[in-house]
């Protein structure tokens, strides 16, 4: 059972009001991929609330979302991330991964070789190739520009366990980089 | 041609898009929110908009929740043995403007797969059962429609189901023993709630229309008794 606890977590006017847009903007369909997961409409709808509580302890991390597509993938995650977490899966098996602190190449080398070594085609095969679980600490890191910090609360996850995924990822998107062989022009 | 950052990002956007292709707009989504939803959203962003709040409220708010939870637990300690075997704690936590209510386990007695589905026995006059919905082994929902738009909506759970909240601002709420149970009523505008922990099992009727408080009660004592016998 979660507790609820409720307090002025949006601590700015603007803030506010963009909250207030995003529930009426994406509700719905936050409660679709909620109710995807849990089959559950009452509980999908507990869901929803878990993640909008989380939404508005990050809001400040929220409203620096300005591409419309990037704010509906993080909405879409914060909604199944809130589902797994009424299952309790996902935590379970984040809390079974071993912590691991080894550093995989510098962000700056990992964007050249995503920007040097594969073509436009191979990039998206790398990153569809990840298991989601990477690819959204990727996409929170890389694309949206969060710090791991903010990874963590915007996935409700230890800031260790963000880590860890930041780590892992990088080194999966690597290894299947180098498996993507280089330059293929002409494939897509 | 080494590509850009953008086209890199790009690329992700376009991968996350698949993942998300059959999402629905919204306008097809036909779920009927329920009223307990839009109280506890409409009472989050009540909150959020009084910056003060938590420096106001929050001695207020632990002195609220611990009396409750003192008065509730100083009940279940009146109850009989009998009684202490079917009936699990009912935390109530009193907030400034809304109101939670939520289950503990007693002596690990709530249960944790619904075994035996119950009935509002008999059915109230005027309604009629009109569906029953068991979507997963940890809940059952019951629907009796009566006339002018009435309804009442029985649900059955687990405890891991929430027992969720109640928008204190609009709504009253107390609590009442009946038949040895502890009993959260609610009421806001034409939605009456009850709420109740009884047989390892939580309980939330919902009635939408007006009734009167008597009936309320009255459905709640169907369901004991019937349980009971």
């Amino acid at each position: 059972m979660i507790p609820i606890i409720y307090a002025d977590l949006i601590d700015d006017a603007g803030n506010l009001a963009r909250f207030e847009e995003i529930y009426e903007a994406y509700y719905q369909q936050m409660f679709h991929q909620a109710n995807s997961i849990l089959h559950d409409a009452y509980e999908a709808e507990d869901a929803v609330h878990d993640a909008f509580i989380g939404i508005a302890r990050n809001m400040k991390t929220v409203s620096t979302i300005s591409d419309p597509a990037d704010l509906f993938y993080y909405l879409m995650r914060a909604a199944e991330n809130a589902a797994y977490n009424r299952t309790r899966q996902t935590r379970h098996y984040a809390d079974a991964l071993p912590l691991e602190e080894e550093l995989v190449g510098s962000n700056q080398s990992l964007w050249e070789s995503l920007c040097t070594k594969l073509d436009y085609a191979q990039v998206k095969r790398v990153i569809g190739s990840l298991p989601p679980m990477y690819r959204e600490v990727l996409y929170y890191h890389f694309v949206l520009g969060l710090t791991v910090p903010e990874v963590a609360k915007g996935l409700d996850l230890k800031l260790a366990t963000a880590k860890q995924r930041l780590v892992r990822g990088k080194k999966a998107l690597l290894d299947a980089i180098e498996k993507e062989g280089g330059l293929n022009y002409g494939t897509e | 041609m080494a590509l850009s950052k953008a086209e890199v990002c790009r690329a992700f956007r376009e991968v996350m898009a698949a993942d998300y292709a059959d999402v629905p707009a919204k306008e097809e989504i036909d779920h009927v929110f329920s009223p307990e939803f839009y109280a506890k959203m409409a009472a989050l962003i009540a909150e959020q908009k009084r910056g003060s709040w938590r420096l106001l409220s929050r001695q207020t708010r632990r002195a609220l929740v611990v009396a409750a939870i003192l008065a509730i637990s100083m009940l279940l300690v009146a109850c009989t043995p009998k009684l202490r075997e079917a009936v699990s704690e009912l935390v109530v936590t009193v907030y400034e403007t809304f109101v939670e209510f939520t289950g503990d386990s007693f002596d690990g007695q709530l249960k944790t797969e619904i075994e035996t589905v119950y009935d509002l026995d008999p059915v109230p006059d005027g309604f009629e059962l009109a569906s029953r919905e068991q979507g997963s082994p940890y809940y059952v929902e019951t629907n009796y429609i009566g006339n002018l738009g009435k309804r009442i909506v029985l649900r059955q759970s687990v405890s891991s189901v929430s027992a969720g909240t109640t928008d204190a601002e609009s709504s009253s709420s107390f609590s009442k023993a009946i038949l040895g149970t502890d009993v959260w009523f609610s009421s806001a505008n034409d939605l009456q709630t009850a709420t109740f922990f009884y047989g390892g099992y939580q309980f939330t009727i919902r009635y939408i229309g007006e009734i009167a408080q008597a009936e309320l009660e009255n459905l709640v004592e169907s369901l004991l008794m019937t349980n009971s016998t």
